[in-house]
């Protein structure tokens, strides 16, 4: 077994890696041709967290979310006055604009101050005209984290058209933003060296001091690729943008349409300006055309403070992702935006839901756990190189172990003591490309400590089986945290956490089968939560989870099944709560839940005359509580006065649906029986109708099951609505196991009725 | 779809209140609830289940129409 290194930081994938001083710096540079079965690779770690030194409030998704209220008008005042009839809010809640005309400053997230029923004041705004009966405000606690104060100065958050500077072409976009309701795009086909070609000035005619601040962060979106030197934003102490104090050199950006969060030192280190009256674009040293830079959301901040890259959590520890009692330790979330008096932040979610709707009026976003207003972690990333397409590796386990002998990526090591103290988070910063990708030709690998943040997919298998994942967590992908893609199995995930945020799934199966996840803790505010798919001919079968945490405020089901996935094992406890569709979807495929907690809508989806079933034992964690979801109807065990007697478990099964009639009845196998040659069966049943002939039951073995039983024995229960005990019996002619069921069937009416089925017994003589 | 109206309404093992509610096309479901709902909430809930429903018939009907699409390229 021999030991290599990977320092993102300071590696070169040229090295050998046989040491921290000659590590590599990629995964990739752990190549096949280096590396073999059972070496172990220590990864360095990214840095611990640490403590903004304030509170701040967080607040866990609601149960139901709030609605938008129309906007009747504004002030051009500071602070704006809205006026939105019966808003309901108090003083300190936070709310989000978009859509108001004219007074376009006042869209964005704000804290407000109750002026009366009809009006509210936004907390350090200024307005910069009348607006009128234009937009909506929304309450979003849920989507924020509310600092007790600013860390951060905002320049400016774009929400107004920059003024054009040699002949360049500058308008308000609001199509593509990520802080309020616009961003400001600028466009020039051949600009000139070091040329001023947008500005817009600040401070309302006084200059802003910003010299307690040392960095810019921005969110860039650019339509062409950017070089480094071709573009500086520029802080200036004039109003035009002619006197450039702070420049700061846009680095380069390969990938194209996608929105990036930077974080710029000023060109020569130091405190930025301490009377900045304008922001500019220019183009740099080297300049290049440009068919679109939007900007946004810019703010001032200290070296080593809270920035728009910045990871926010609750959580203190450097390493670690369970807490004692086995939940999933607070999960970290990436800023989407900072408000304009630096005390909101908005908890980023994918661009594929930022674009077009910030989600306020639906689940999946945001942040899911206690709301509570506690001292507030930032952690820093190791920011991946910025790729440009939602399916390019960015980095890819290189080689193959064998059985007993995996090669082991060790994430969260510190490089001058070499101890596994912390962790690695690995930052795709634009939301493309897989984070890590297994590939085909490479299994037996481990990983532990590693976490992926704003790939498209965090963890990406191609056909590779066998590896281990322990202590991961992908989020604020723009499509999937895990994806297991075809035919990827035998894959083992242990204390796999806070899958959150994700744009598609939290973990998804396409088709992948014989998987095992345990402890999986916390899959919240994605797409769906688990999906569980395949392709035509073919879905995820016989996937393994062990202690499945909390699913929750997924924007459609908490788990979904289909292309006919089956065999699927989920064992509790787990918890399903607030999740937009329901529960569980399936249309086809028999899966199998023990012991999970689910509110809201249990069950939907299912594909007409499949007969895939969820069998949910011990349901909403109850021992005895048993469900037996499908398509038109519904088998429970019940406890009620309905049944028989009070032992043993009592079925009823409901037809809900018309075609559950005597061509598809609804059907509960009640026993197994291993059968001695030539001998007498009997099989007894009480069985009870609610209605006497809008419903009917039948005590059935089916024939051809065994030889000597050529044709269906069937016992059925009379028009009345009493207990009878039904008994069918037949005789074998050689050794082997029946099945014995029961079916429900509609006959007239409404589909509203039910049957019971109670103690059974068996006698073979 | 319309309501018709409460056919059952009792408390699961789990003391969980199960509402099945009818509906004008002689189908019926079962809602859930946490605490003893009244019939308007029972009613609201089941307004639910049938946006629900048309929902997820739209996107059968948009998965049906790509399939359809793919078998004919």
């Amino acid at each position: 077994m021999a030991i290599y290194y990977i320092d993102y930081v300071n590696g070169l994938d040229a090295n050998n890696g046989s040491s921290w001083a000659l590590a590599w710096k990629t995964i990739n540079g752990a190549v096949a041709a280096t590396i073999g079965p059972g070496d172990v690779i220590r990864i360095a770690k990214s840095p611990a967290p640490t403590s903004l030194g304030i509170t701040a409030q967080w607040t866990g998704v609601p149960a139901t979310l709030p609605t938008s209220l129309p906007i009747t008008s504004s002030t051009n005042a500071g602070p704006i006055n809205v006026n939105c009839v019966g808003h309901g809010y108090v003083t300190g809640d936070i709310i989000y604009i978009q859509d108001h005309t004219v007074n376009l400053t006042a869209n964005g997230t704000w804290t407000i101050t109750y002026v009366g029923v009809d009006n509210f004041t936004l907390d350090g705004s200024t307005g910069i005209g009348v607006g009128g009966a234009t937009g909506t405000c929304t309450k979003i606690p849920w989507l924020t984290v509310k600092l007790t104060s600013a860390l951060t100065k905002t320049i400016t958050r774009a929400e107004q058209v920059w003024t054009v500077a040699n002949t360049s072409t500058v308008t308000l976009d609001t199509a593509q933003f990520k802080e309020g309701d616009a961003s400001v795009k600028i466009v020039k086909a051949a600009p000139a060296n070091s040329t001023l070609y947008a500005y817009f000035q600040i401070g309302g005619g006084a200059g802003v001091n910003f010299s307690a601040y040392q960095t810019v962060s921005f969110w860039i979106y650019n339509a062409t690729a950017i070089l480094a030197g071709q573009w500086n934003l520029c802080l200036c102490s004039d109003t035009a943008g002619a006197v450039v104090v702070d420049t700061i050199p846009i680095t380069a950006i390969p990938c194209t349409t996608f929105w990036t969060a930077l974080n710029i030192a000023r060109t020569g280190g130091g405190n930025l300006g301490a009377s900045i009256q304008s922001v500019a674009l220019y183009s740099g040293a080297t300049a290049g055309a440009t068919t679109g830079i939007y900007l946004d959301n810019i703010v001032a901040c200290t070296t080593s403070g809270l920035n728009l890259q910045s990871l926010i959590s609750k959580n203190t520890l450097a390493q670690g992702s369970m807490s004692a009692t086995g939940y999933a330790n607070e999960g970290w979330y990436a800023i989407q935006s900072i408000s304009e008096d630096g005390k909101c932040l908005r908890i980023d979610s994918s661009p594929t839901f930022a674009i077009a709707n910030y989600r306020i009026t639906a689940n999946g976003a945001g942040y899911s756990g206690a709301t509570e207003t506690v001292t507030t972690y930032k952690r820093e990333t190791i920011k991946t190189n910025l790729v440009a397409t939602q399916t390019t590796v960015v980095q890819q386990i290189q080689d193959s172990g064998t059985p007993g002998n995996n090669i082991q990526y060790q994430g969260g090591y510190d490089t001058g003591t070499t101890t596994q103290n912390g962790e690695t988070f690995y930052d795709g910063l634009n939301n493309a490309g897989y984070g890590l990708q297994f590939s085909s030709t490479n299994s037996y690998n481990t990983i532990n400590y590693l976490n992926f943040y704003k790939y498209s997919s965090g963890l990406y298998f191609y056909t590779s089986s066998n590896n281990t994942v322990t202590t991961c967590t992908c989020a604020m992908s723009n499509d999937v945290g895990i994806y297991l893609y075809n035919s990827s199995y035998n894959n083992t995930f242990g204390t796999v956490v806070n899958i959150n945020n994700n744009g598609s799934y939290g973990i998804t199966f396409n088709p992948s089968t014989n998987n095992i996840f345990n402890n999986v803790y916390s899959i919240n505010n994605n797409g769906r939560g688990l999906n569980v798919s395949g392709v035509v001919g073919g879905g995820s079968n016989s996937n393994i989870f062990y202690n499945l945490g909390h699913i929750s405020n997924n924007n459609n089901y908490a788990v979904i099944f289909s292309s006919g996935s089956a065999e699927n094992k989920f064992w509790g406890p787990g918890e399903f709560s607030n999740n937009t569709t329901a529960c569980i979807g399936s249309n086809s495929g028999l899966n199998y839940f023990n012991n999970f907690t689910m509110s809201g809508t249990e069950f939907s989806g299912a594909l007409p005359f499949a007969n895939g079933r969820i069998y949910s034992t011990n349901h909403d964690g109850t021992l005895g509580n048993h469900y037996i979801f499908t398509d038109y109807g519904v088998i429970v065990s019940d406890s009620g006065a309905d049944r028989h007697t009070a032992s043993g478990i009592c079925w009823k099964l409901s037809p809900t649906d018309t075609s559950r009639s005597i061509n598809y009845p609804l059907e509960l196998k009640v026993a197994t029986i291993a059968c001695v040659a030539g001998t007498l069966v009997t099989v007894k049943a009480w069985i009870k109708k609610s209605h006497a002939t809008d419903i009917a039951a039948q005590l059935i073995c089916r024939g051809r099951q065994i030889a000597g039983v050529d044709s269906d024995v069937i016992a059925t229960k009379a028009s009345d609505t009493s207990y009878e005990q039904l008994t069918i019996t037949f005789t074998p002619t050689v050794a082997g196991v029946v099945d014995i069921i029961v079916i429900a069937y509609w006959v007239a009416n409404a589909a509203t009725q039910s049957v019971w089925v109670d103690d059974m017994t068996i006698t073979q003589v | 779809m319309e309501i018709v109206g409460i056919v059952e309404k009792y408390q699961d093992m789990a003391m969980k209140w199960r509402v099945r509610v009818s509906f004008d096309d002689n189908s019926s479901t079962f809602l859930k609830f946490q605490t003893n709902p009244t019939d308007e909430e029972v009613f609201a809930e089941a307004n639910k289940y049938i946006s629900l429903l048309v929902l997820e018939k739209s996107e059968i009907e948009s998965i049906s129409a790509k399939v359809d699409e793919l078998s004919i390229s």
